[in-house]
């Protein structure tokens, strides 16, 4: 105040600081955004991780908010469990699931979501969700370790990002599992007794996807775009290319990674690049990714793949099928693992085990499959889910 | 690797026009950040302007049916943010980066909340976005004709107001008065002027630009919200204001520089072999930023004045000597 040159030498010093921080945290793009996300819950996360709390003896109390709205998931539990009731109603695995996004993203949260609430209903567990969770390696472990205190039985955070943390805390929670959606197979770092990877097969799908959209370009050009440069990305748009192939051996295929899951309005635009480029038939590895996709796909009447979940709601003369992770059948496994003391350290619940499906669109209509894909497409399905044809698993670049 | 199909006589007009799809929200959002700093507030709550007005455009546009409604409402979702920033930052007079962050984090906590207790586990709803409004005749004229005239109406609208923020800033009484206020909040009082109205009209500007650049994203282009669908645009945006050196032209030629290069390298990620090229694809993605860093540096090297209003960032309080 005395030296008003000082002052705002001060004051300029910390603008540039700012501008700097500013930069970065842009730099840094949705990275910065998913950090967002995760200090974000604050209200969503608080209350999401009370609820249990508070909730807990009367789970009962907790549901109706989060039930009311989906009906339909509800319905085909009512009819199960009550061939499967009795046994299992006594020992009940408890579970918390860690969901990093929305549970209505109509991709990655939502089908991890109705896999867990199908065990639910089958009243194979007892569940606690957090939606929205945070991201970040603190806020997740915040979140997690309050449940394995409470002593929940089986903790998953169902994103690569969540090992780190496990890994961290599992040791100091010996009898509380641990799993998360590593897709390593122990490759990456993360292990322990307690901890499991559950694998994403989505190469499986994504080959048989591939030989239908090899049935369906006509330049013989695919469009991909990706989130991030990770092995399921990978060995997912290598699938896709290959199983085209097959039908189409000279199809070729243009990739984008957008640094982002979710900037749907990034990858809207990679698919129009990539469309004036010539490609007709388009695939995504991500959340948003696919939503921008699928969008630019209807703009130009071209076809798209779903990632993950039914997605042909987004454009019903487009979408020509939907990638759909069932994981409910890798949770199942993992429950009655642990019921039968007998955890595993890695979980591949492949097409053959129902851990994916290619759920077709009936009301796809912006291209046609030929006759000689569609028959190829029959064949490979029926022998990945025998277990006689192995889609390659292509992490990188060396295959 | 296929120049042709990145910088062929086929391919520049699509990559200008993608270019101004994807510097328009940022751009607005720059633009009006650039009125609010003018004015000596830094309003870091930007994103969540953006993401409120995103989600109030899905809204509106989701129950009414009608886009133009979308709109106005994604304009009132950015305004909405902007009066909590005018509540904490000028007449709280609280710390405005700590106020900025913390609006950014309730925008993406409250827009996800409502989204999933309004729509709960069924398919998000969509719409069609808006369409091109091809202005006659000049939309016909071959290349020029289809990049400026043959756009969505929202990107008219974006160059109205963008031009209209630059004229209120140096051709308007007003204008004046917000300069002053960033420059010399106390010398501005003394003149009559009351700081704390035009730092407040200054951030609901910038909220109201923030919030329209939000709606272009959800009806403009994507027809649907997705969580944090604008993805970090709120931050960038506050980097093109110092790029910009503070002035909205230069601003939103920044916003341009930075939507084409992110648009250029979308098309040679495709054209050069995507994930069996052996430049990592991080590079691609930093490519904006750096081309918009380098600008900044040779910009501010050759700047012989000190664009950044005086009092950026400091609280006016009356009476209190600030400098």
């Amino acid at each position: 105040m005395t030296n008003p040159r000082g002052d705002s030498m001060t004051k300029r010093r910390m603008v540039a600081l700012l501008a700097a921080f500013v930069l970065l945290a842009a730099s840094c793009g949705d990275d910065e955004a998913a950090d967002e996300t995760a200090p974000e819950p604050a209200p969503t996360t608080a209350a999401a991780a009370e609820e249990p709390a508070a909730e807990e003896p009367e789970p009962a109390a907790e549901e109706p908010a989060a039930e009311e709205p989906e009906p339909a998931a509800e319905e085909p539990a009512a009819e199960e469990p009550a061939a499967e009731e009795p046994e299992p109603a006594a020992d009940k695995v408890s579970v918390a699931i860690l969901l990093p996004c929305a549970l209505n993203d109509l991709s990655w949260c939502q089908a991890a979501y109705e896999g867990v609430k199908q065990l639910e209903s089958e009243g194979l567990i007892d569940l606690q969700v957090v939606d929205d969770a945070p991201f970040d390696a603190q806020g997740a472990t915040r979140v997690m370790s309050g449940f394995a205190e409470e002593g929940v039985q089986l903790v998953i955070g169902h994103s690569f990002d969540y090992g780190a943390p496990i890994h961290e805390m599992a040791p100091d929670y010996p009898d509380v599992k641990f799993a998360w959606q590593g897709s390593c197979g122990g490759f990456c770092g993360v292990e322990g007794p307690n901890i499991a990877d559950y694998f994403m097969p989505m190469h499986e799908p994504a080959y048989l996807s591939g030989i239908l959209a090899g049935g369906i370009t006509e330049s013989g050009i695919i469009g991909a775009n990706a989130g991030y440069d990770i092995p399921v990305c990978r060995a997912t748009v290598e699938a896709f290319l290959l199983g085209a192939q097959e039908v189409r051996p000279d199809a070729t295929r243009l990739d984008a990674f957008l640094g982002s899951w979710i900037d749907a309005a990034l990858a809207k635009e990679a698919t129009a690049a990539q469309a004036e480029q010539g490609a007709d038939v388009f695939v995504a590895c991500g959340n948003a990714g696919s939503f921008g996709m699928i969008q630019e796909t209807r703009e130009r009447g071209l076809s798209s793949f779903g990632y993950v979940y039914d997605e042909s709601s987004l454009a019903p003369d487009n979408v020509v099928a939907s990638m759909a992770w069932q994981i409910g059948e890798t949770y199942r496994q993992m429950v009655l693992d642990i019921a039968a003391d007998n955890y595993q350290p890695f979980y591949d619940v492949l097409m053959s085990a129902g851990g994916f499906e290619v759920q077709m669109n009936p009301d796809y209509s912006a291209g046609s499959v030929s006759a000689e894909a569609m028959e190829l497409f029959e064949t490979r399905l029926q022998e990945v889910i025998d277990g006689t044809f192995e889609v390659p698993f292509i992490a990188s670049a060396d295959g | 690797m296929n120049w042709a199909a990145v910088f062929g006589a086929a391919a520049i007009i699509p990559l200008l026009n993608a270019s101004i799809r994807l510097a328009v929200p940022t751009g607005l959002a720059a633009v009006g950040e650039s009125l609010c700093q003018r004015a000596g507030v830094l309003n870091l709550s930007l994103e969540g302007m953006m993401l409120s007005g995103a989600y109030a455009a899905f809204l509106a546009t989701h129950y009414s049916g009608q886009p133009w409604l979308g709109v106005a409402a994604g304009v009132g979702g950015g305004m909405f943010i902007g009066m909590l920033m005018a509540l904490f930052s000028v007449t709280l007079k609280t710390e405005q980066v700590i106020n900025g962050i913390a609006l950014v984090l309730l925008a993406s906590g409250l827009t996800s909340f409502l989204h999933v207790r309004l729509f709960g586990v069924t398919a998000p709803e969509r719409f069609d976005p808006m369409g091109k409004l091809e202005i006659p005749l000049l939309g016909a004229i071959p290349g020029v004709g289809s990049v400026v005239f043959d756009q969505s109406p929202l990107v008219y609208l974006a160059v109205v107001l963008i031009i209209g923020v630059w004229w209120t800033l140096h051709r308007t009484r007003f204008g004046l008065a917000v300069r002053a206020a960033g420059d010399r909040p106390g010398a501005a009082d003394a003149a009559g002027i009351s700081v704390d109205r035009v730092r407040a009209a200054a951030i609901l500007a910038s909220g109201a630009m923030a919030g329209l650049g939000g709606a272009v994203l959800v009806v403009g282009q994507l027809g649907l919200f997705a969580q944090n669908v604008t993805a970090g645009r709120g931050w960038v945006a506050i980097a093109l204001v110092i790029f910009g050196r503070w002035s909205p032209l230069r601003v939103a030629a920044g916003a341009f520089l930075f939507g084409f290069t992110d648009a250029l390298q979308l098309r040679i990620q495709s054209a050069s072999g995507g994930i069996e090229s052996d430049i990592p694809f991080e590079f691609f993605q930093a490519l904006p930023y750096l081309v918009t860093i380098v600008v900044v540096v040779v910009a501010t090297a050759r700047a012989r004045d000190d664009a950044q209003p005086e009092s950026l960032g400091v609280p006016y309080i009356k009476g209190a000597r600030s400098s």
